[in-house]
Parts: C-alpha cells; sequence; structure tokens
C-alpha cells in the first residue's frame, strides 16, 4: 500500500466554499493510467497424495506501469445464488489453510510481463473437500481520496479421499419473470466433491416435440450446498400446454433431470 | 400463467421424465476434478476516485458524485459465470464521517448502495463485461466538518 495519501477535501463551511469556488477544484491529479492485469487459472482442485503438490499461477500484468501484487489465503463461502463472501484464512468450516502455502506473498510485475507464483498442498488426506481462496490483489496505487485494490481469486479445492459427485434437481417450478416465464430450479449436491453442471432447458409440447432449447452454462456447487437457478424460458410461446425439461451433466455417470408442466394462456 | 412446484424426486419416476432423460442422455462434456484452465482478467479505470470539493450547490444537493468508474472483466475458458465484489476496507472516511454515506451505483440502475466493510454483490455474468459506475459522497451541512476524508475499496473477482 502506498504510503502517502492526497485524499480530498470536504469543506462544508460556506465562506471557504465561496473562496474556492473560483478555482479549479479537482484535487486529484488527471488519471490515465488503467491498472489490468489477468490470473490464470482461477481454480485449482488437488487430490490425495502422500506429497507435496504443486502447481503454478500465472500473473500478467496487461497495464502500463509495473503491478505490485501482495498474496494470501481467504477462505470462502457461496450461497445458493452463487454470490461467494469471503473469510478470514482459517475461519470457514471447511478451510484448507493447514495444507495450503502460496509462495512468494508478494511479487512485481513489470508492464506487458508475466509472473508465475506457486499454489502448493501439503500431503492431503481429508475425509472432507476442504476450500481457500489465494487471492492475487494489487496494491493502492493512486493516492486519492477512495484508493481502488483490485484482487482476483483462484479457488482451491483439496478433494476429500474417495469422494464421489451426486446430485440432484430437488425443486423445479415456473415462475413469472419480466421477460416472460422463467424455470427456477435447485440443484443439491449432497457429495464429498465440488461439482460444476451444466446442460440445457428443453422445451416440449404435449406431443413431445422439442420448441425451445436453452443453454444451462456451467455453474459450481460446494459440496454439502446447493444452488438456485433461474432461467429464462424466453418470450413468444405459442399459447399452449409445455413442459420445461432441465438435464444436468455434472460429471457423474448419470445426469440430473426434472420436468415442470406450464401453460402460455 | 400457471404455478408449479415439482420436487424431483417424484419426477424422477416419471414416465414423461425418463423419455425426455433417454432423449437428452447424448453425453455433455463430463466434469471432471482435474485443474480448471482459464483467467479472469480485471481492469479498473481510472485507478483511483477523486471527487471535486463540495460546493454549495452539492450541499445543498446533499451529495456530490465521482466522475465515471469503469470495471471490465474478461472471462477466458469455460463459461463458468464470474463474480464481481466490492467492499470498503475502511469504516469511515475520516473525521467521523461513517462509510455508509459513501455509496456506489451501477450505470442504467437506480439504485444507491452505500458502502459497507462487506463484500458487496455488484455483477455476475459468464461474458466479458464492461461496468460503469458512479460514486457519491453524502452530504450535510450539520454534521460534516471540514477536513480530510479517503478510504480504501477493494474489488473482488472471482469464478
Amino acid at each position: 500500500m502506498a504510503a502517502r495519501c492526497r485524499p480530498h477535501t470536504l469543506r462544508p463551511n460556506r465562506p471557504a466554499l465561496l473562496a474556492l469556488a473560483g478555482f479549479g477544484l479537482f484535487l486529484g491529479a488527471p488519471q490515465a493510467a488503467k491498472a489490468q492485469y489477468s490470473v490464470d487459472p482461477v481454480i485449482v482442485q488437488f487430490s490425495t497424495s502422500n506429497n507435496v503438490r504443486s502447481t503454478a499461477a500465472r500473473i500478467k500484468n496487461d497495464g502500463t506501469q509495473p503491478l505490485d501484487v501482495r498474496l494470501y489465503v481467504n477462505d470462502f463461502e457461496q450461497d445458493e445464488l452463487g454470490t461467494h463472501s469471503f473469510l478470514p484464512a482459517g475461519a470457514g468450516a471447511r478451510s484448507c489453510e493447514s495444507v495450503l502455502r502460496v509462495t512468494p506473498d508478494a511479487i512485481t510485475v513489470p508492464p506487458g510481463e508475466s509472473r508465475y507464483v506457486n499454489i502448493s498442498f501439503e500431503p492431503w488426506h481429508g475425509q472432507d473437500t476442504c476450500w481457500s481462496m489465494v487471492f492475487v490483489e494489487t496494491l493502492a496505487r493512486v493516492p486519492t481520496g477512495l484508493r481502488v485494490r483490485q484482487r482476483i481469486g483462484v479457488k482451491v479445492y483439496g478433494l476429500a479421499v474417495d469422494g464421489e459427485l451426486v446430485g440432484e434437481i430437488t425443486i423445479a417450478e415456473i415462475a413469472s419473470g419480466e421477460g416472460g416465464p422463467e424455470l427456477v430450479f435447485e440443484f443439491e449436491n449432497p457429495g464429498t466433491w465440488p461439482v460444476r453442471p451444466m446442460g440445457s432447458v428443453e422445451i416440449r409440447d404435449y406431443q413431445g416435440r422439442v420448441v425451445r432449447w436453452i443453454e444451462v452454462r456451467p455453474f459450481s456447487v460446494l459440496p454439502g450446498r446447493g444452488r438456485r437457478v433461474s432461467m429464462p424460458l424466453g418470450q413468444g410461446l405459442v399459447a399452449g400446454e409445455y413442459l420445461a425439461v432441465p438435464v444436468l451433466d455434472f460429471g457423474a455417470d448419470y445426469l440430473a433431470g426434472a420436468q415442470v408442466a406450464f401453460s402460455v394462456p | 400463467m400457471r404455478r408449479a412446484t415439482v420436487p424431483a424426486n417424484a419426477l424422477a419416476r416419471s414416465a414423461v421424465v425418463l423419455a425426455a432423460l433417454a432423449v437428452s442422455a447424448t453425453p455433455l462434456q463430463a466434469q471432471s476434478c482435474d485443474p480448471q484452465p482459464g483467467r479472469i482478467l480485471m481492469r479498473v479505470r481510472p485507478p483511483g476516485v477523486d471527487f471535486p470539493t463540495p460546493g454549495l450547490a452539492a450541499f445543498d444537493a446533499g451529495f456530490i458524485d465521482s466522475p465515471p468508474f469503469r470495471v471490465q472483466v474478461r472471462n477466458d475458458g469455460p463459461r463458468t459465470p464470474w463474480t464481481l465484489c466490492i467492499r470498503s476496507d475502511d469504516s469511515t472516511l475520516g473525521n467521523g464521517k461513517n462509510i455508509s454515506d459513501l455509496q456506489w451505483q451501477l450505470d442504467g440502475t437506480s439504485t444507491w448502495t452505500s458502502f459497507t466493510t462487506s463484500d458487496q454483490f455488484v455483477a455476475q455474468d459468464d461474458r466479458n463485461r464492461n461496468l460503469s459506475l458512479r460514486f457519491r459522497v453524502l452530504l450535510d451541512f450539520a454534521v460534516d466538518t471540514p477536513g480530510l476524508y479517503q478510504a480504501d475499496m477493494t474489488w473482488s473477482a472471482t469464478r
């Protein structure tokens, strides 16, 4: 973090405001610089091993100035809508903090160049999957009133011994959305490994014909957690009776499916 | 429109569903537990936010706006959605002014959201996005004192 600050000034004093009125009052210098960087990969999984395992993450500075970043571990959770919340390392119920290492913990990347950092896992034989997040965080670069830090998270999973991919769609319903009917379904992952379901929703008429096909893009579901997904079914369906049929592939040897009937008046 | 809630367990026994699944059982790309390729790129511009010194009009209005602030998120690799969050790293702007007096708004929306020190959801998508935001500081003649005000904010992008 930069040690120097040049914050903005609030002057709720009328005479002072009037005295300043004749000046250009932007206190910050013009800021043409951009802060742009990328991290690859952003999801890493370690399986059971008697040895230390590691992988490299690449940090690329696409900006025009040297990029100073620090690296550290947090824990995370994900709610049913997919939103992440972040916790201090070790605070998560299934934290990998005790076996997860990232080195170095700070690095400078010259403009246009890449640097690699090492994410490693101590020998791992967990009965439950653990998960944490390695953040690659920029330091505030401009000493102005609102100083901006960016961080990109690398999800790290330690996969449980003898884990399995399990999942099902537990609820499916049709709701009225702003853009027409929506299919809302809940996918539960009662297994011990994280899953990333993806697939499609078919809209079928009662003659069995597929009248519309909608892609369900991959979404992540932590072990023992669920996700609620809303899929707009689009407008323009001819009045009639239909079935919405979500079918999801999440890596198991079976697919998760459901169906829900709805009518378009 | 008829609203229906259907437990999938019950549906799994339905002949219609079995037929549908049979038709749809062409293997999709299997999900494995291997490392997932792909990267997230994040860009902010400008790298800091300056507010002009508020004048009479700003205090009369009760707030002062920042110039536009832009965040770009690019998602290369699997089309798994990314999530963008924002938080303040400080509980005040200084001089006893609560961080909730600092607000943000996504362009195209009408909602101003007060900053907190917890991560707040901003956007989620599986495509590349260019987001434009504005910040504002709420002003109050009665309580704001002359002084220097500042805060740090952190943007988090995860997949």
